[in-house]
């Protein structure tokens, strides 16, 4: 399948005017979705991954506001797209799937009521076919006994069960494009692997493309084909999943890597896991230059003095003063 | 000594609370509003010009005297006119405010005493004494404070001697204002109190062995006070009003000793035939205090309602 | 969740019993039966004859059980005053009160309901500011002041409406109604307005603040993001939500409008039971006062019950047994 670009972040940049001053959560933000590929978006908390998420949605609250780049989906651009000319296009090419399913479904509508009204929303159809529709939602994701279970509410459904739920809504006005934002981590891990195998199996079928955000480096591990890792509301490495977890270039995927249990045990001898001196900088400490540097073991002169830019070549996307990267020993 | 003075006087206004308040300009108006009418209550033997709660001195010749106007009876000149009686209207609302004033604090002191002694001894002691506490006080909660305040006014009514009924009416209006609303301070004590009761200063304080009378009062006690101010200011605003009504139906501040409410209701007979004054001055003093304490009672909720941090 | 309600009919229960431990304690020691009923001249054998009569002679558990007894039956002894049977004397004028209690409730809930969303979905809008502003005045002043306000403006000066009674009535399913003529209903606008003012406003902040918490919520975020018109997520979705806690406080209002409606029927000279309870406490007139007490806590814990269950049943979650969920 030919795999054109789907989705593509060109220098985004969000901001939020506050009383104590101007936050920029989101500060130039560039990377591609492409049709049928998980793309992971990985980052510590803070880093901006899940504000870029709603940024794509149209869903930021004042004050929240775009204030630069292009979200080009299929190479309309979105960010300029008012209230009502975003909303045909949520759920029906971009859909979303939240962290939390227990809040993310309505507390007093049945399962059933909730995909019905969705098909109903963005397929042209009646309101039997789209009962329909919703029952082969459910049993697309699993869901046994299916038939029965239209009728439950989500209280009824285990946390495994409801997120299945969340993913049939998702997908049930049949979007190109699928936002899941830590869908995974208010799960138990036994269900994790569980969920996130049907959301690889569904879009690999349907050839939906994922933007999966995450702060779990084992997730981008398991499910991802390429990854893009943000930093201080900044892109600092994009490439396949891979090669960025076995040859990281960026001095903070290296750090990312080493200190994730699962891929420091399996690439030999269990080593001492090892933490990234210091912290992730606030939005309000944002330091000049590259945002990393305090923390950077290779830093140079002009890491202090510039942001270093973005650039792809044949071995990935990144940005690093030392142009060719850091190579994991 | 003066630096001291200035000091305090700086931290005061340099609060948050106090920053608040500048902050809004409802919080200010409703404050100057609320301490001006106090204060004319406070002074008002010094302020009104008649004495209306002395019966002796009334002329009842003088009665329905328009505003600004000479009586038929004495000749002297009333301010906002006279009512029935020959009572000066200005004079009445200054004496009025202030016998409204002090039913509505004495009431909410006995509410408060109620309130917190039981909710201590609940929270403290927990087990069927809770339990019962409890009990009482939902049952009370069952029913709206204007019907038990109104049943324990009758019924107190009921059981003294008709001859000294009216002079008792203050006291038993006191009583029925206070009984009615020691509930929730008692629940908000109780709740502090449970808290602090588990907590290692009192458990140290039983290990050294100190009597239970003193570990409440001294040690318990100034620790489930803070809630207590923000439900005692309301409380009073609440008491003010209930008293006004009260009156008003008849069963509170007597004819002879008139307060707002009750000279709304001697104005309200007078409403068709024309004697206006008696009703609108007595009715504006109520209005504003009743809006400037609510007011700020509102104000003071959002200040210190530690949700909206 | 048949133990919850059991757990409520108890409580209930046991407030009846105290409520009528109270009722009949008033009934029995406080005013003086005697020298109402037999005038001033009576001897001590009529008062040995009355005392028999009124079986206040037995002990007292056996006069509770008779109260309790008649009670039931509807026999709750004759007003001090007049000698009228109390329960005549509740009857003919309970229907007045229930009326006028029922339009403020619909009045108060209707507009409360309808201002409350309107509020929380046009946050900024001036007319929504305006709207909370006046509130907070209408939640200040007293009921009684209201009343008045609204005689003078709509009686004295305008000449609208009626300042005081409760006009003509008609028959309506069997008993007399305002709302059946012209002038009862004329006569019904003012008191209604001011007996629900307070409780609109009540409600019209509870609606607004749940509304705008529930705007917030995660599932409204996820609805918006599939897609659904802010008509669908407003209506369809967060006003089912913000209607649930709003039934809860039904109860306690209804409550408050029967108990604020004394103030009401005496500002208005409305003919109902309040304005007879009220002149009852001053005339120290003990059976119509305990009867009122009686009824009155018999309808507040119907009330409260009738609004329990309803919670229950609507709210899916509290439906099903905890034990239930996985």
């Amino acid at each position: 399948m030919p795999n054109s670009s789907l989705l593509q972040l060109e220098n985004l940049v969000v901001e939020i005017p506050t009383r104590r001053g101007l936050l920029t959560p989101v500060n130039g933000v560039s990377f591609n979705v492409n049709q049928g590929e998980i793309l992971g978006v990985v980052g510590e908390s803070g880093a901006g991954k899940s504000i870029t998420g709603t940024a794509i949605t149209g869903l930021l609250e004042r004050p929240a506001r775009i204030a630069g780049g292009k979200i080009l989906l299929e190479g309309k651009d979105l960010s300029k797209l008012s209230n009502d000319e975003m909303r045909p296009i949520r759920g029906k090419e971009i859909g979303a799937i939240f962290q939390d399913p227990l809040t993310s479904l309505n507390p007093l509508m049945t399962v059933g009521e909730q995909l019905t009204e969705t098909a109903l929303v963005h397929l042209n159809i009646q309101r039997r076919e789209a009962r329909e529709r919703a029952l082969q939602a459910l049993i697309d994701v699993g869901i046994p006994a299916a038939e029965n279970r239209l009728n439950g509410y989500p209280h009824e459904f285990s946390g495994g069960m409801r997120q299945r739920v969340v993913i049939a809504l998702a997908l049930i006005g049949e979007p190109k494009l699928i936002i899941a934002d830590e869908p995974t981590t208010a799960l138990d891990v036994s269900v994790q692997a569980q969920v996130l195998g049907l959301l690889r199996q569904l879009c690999r079928e349907r050839n939906t493309g994922v933007m999966l955000i995450t702060h779990d480096m084992g997730v981008i591990a398991e499910t991802t084909d390429r990854v893009a890792v943000l930093y201080a509301g900044r892109v600092v490495e994009i490439g396949s999943t891979r090669r960025v977890l076995t040859q990281p270039r960026h001095p903070y995927t290296q750090g990312l890597v080493a200190a994730t249990p699962t891929t420091a045990v399996s690439s030999g001898a269990p080593k001492r896991l090892n933490q990234i001196p210091g912290a992730m900088p606030g939005l309000m400490n944002i330091p000049d230059g590259c945002p990393f540097h305090p923390r950077c073991e290779y830093k140079l002169p002009a890491c202090v003095e510039s942001v270093p830019v973005l650039r792809t070549d044949d071995k990935g996307t990144l940005a690093c003063h030392l142009t060719e990267g850091v190579n994991l020993v | 000594m003066e630096k001291l003075n200035k000091g305090m006087l700086f931290r005061i206004w340099d609060a948050d609370i106090s920053y608040s308040l500048r902050q809004s300009p409802v919080a200010i108006v409703s404050l100057l509003v609320f301490l001006l009418l106090v204060l004319a209550a406070l002074f008002a033997p010094f302020i009104a010009p008649y004495t209306p709660f002395d019966p002796a001195s009334l002329v009842l010749m003088d009665g329905f005297t328009p505003p600004g106007e000479a009586g038929f009876g004495s000749g002297s000149v009333y301010v906002l006119g006279t009512d029935d009686q020959g009572r000066d209207i200005f004079s009445a609302i200054l004496y009025g405010m202030r016998l409204s004033l002090f039913i509505g604090l004495m009431a909410v002191l006995l509410a408060a005493f109620i309130g917190i002694s039981l909710g201590l001894i609940a929270g403290y002691f927990g087990g069927w004494v809770d339990a019962v506490i409890m009990r009482i006080a939902d049952v009370q909660l069952t029913f709206p404070s204007i019907l038990v305040a109104m049943l324990i006014f009758g019924v107190a009514r009921g059981l003294t001697p008709p001859d000294i009924r009216d002079q008792m009416a203050i006291w038993v209006l006191i009583l029925s204002i206070g009984l009615s609303d020691w509930v929730q301070f008692a629940r908000t004590v109780r709740s502090s109190a449970m808290v602090e009761a588990k907590k290692e200063y009192i458990q140290a304080a039983r290990m050294i062995g100190r009597k239970r009378r003193v570990i409440l009062l001294r040690h318990l006690l100034p620790n489930v006070m803070s809630p207590v101010l923000v439900i005692g200011t309301i409380s009073l605003a609440l008491a003010i009003i209930l008293e006004a009504t009260l009156s008003f139906l008849g069963v509170g501040a007597p004819p002879t000793k008139p307060s707002l409410g009750t000279l709304i209701r001697i104005g309200q007979d007078y409403l068709f035939s024309g004697e206006w004054w008696i009703l609108l001055f007595p009715s504006l003093t109520l209005l504003l205090l009743a809006l400037s304490v609510n007011l700020l009672g509102d104000w003071m909720r959002d200040v210190l309602n530690p949700k909206l941090r | 969740m048949p133990a919850y309600i059991i757990r409520r009919f108890l409580q209930g229960a046991m407030v009846l019993a105290i409520v009528g431990l109270i009722a009949f304690c008033m009934f029995r020691f406080m005013g003086d039966p005697f020298e109402n009923i037999l005038g001033q001249e009576a001897t001590v054998a009529d008062r040995i004859a009355l005392e028999a009569r009124l079986g206040l002679d037995k002990p007292i558990y056996v006069q509770y059980w008779r109260f309790i007894g008649g009670a039931l039956q509807g026999e709750f002894g004759v007003s001090y005053r007049n000698g009228i049977p109390v329960a005549e004397m509740i009857a003919q004028r309970l229907p007045a009160t229930l009326e006028l209690a029922l339009v403020s409730a619909l009045f108060a809930l209707f507009l409360g309901i309808v201002l409350g969303v309107y509020t929380a979905i046009n946050r900024e809008g001036f007319l929504a500011n305006f709207i909370m502003t006046t509130s907070l005045i209408g939640v200040s002043l007293p009921t009684f002041i209201i009343g008045i306000l609204l005689i003078w403006v709509f009686a004295v000066e305008l000449g609208w409406l009626p300042s005081f009674g409760r006009g003509e009535t008609g028959i309506l399913f069997g008993w007399n109604s305002s709302l059946v003529t012209w002038s009862g209903l004329k006569s019904l606008i003012l008191p209604s307005i001011t007996l629900g003012l307070y409780q609109m406003t009540l409600v019209m902040r509870l609606v607004r603040s749940e509304m705008l918490e529930i705007l917030r919520a995660d599932y409204i975020r996820f609805a918006r993001a599939r897609g659904l018109s802010d008509r669908a997520v407003n209506f369809g979705h967060a006003l089912k939500n913000t209607l649930l806690p709003v039934i809860t406080i039904i109860g306690i209002q209804l409550g408050q409008i029967i108990a604020f409606a004394i103030i009401t029927e005496t500002v208005f000279q409305w003919p109902g039971v309040g304005l007879l309870f009220i002149n009852a406490v001053n005339f120290v007139d003990v059976p119509i006062m305990a009867t009122y007490l009686l009824l009155v806590g018999t309808l507040f814990v119907c009330i409260n019950l009738v609004v329990d269950l309803l919670y229950v049943f609507i709210d899916p979650r509290l439906r099903f047994d905890s034990s239930k969920s996985r």
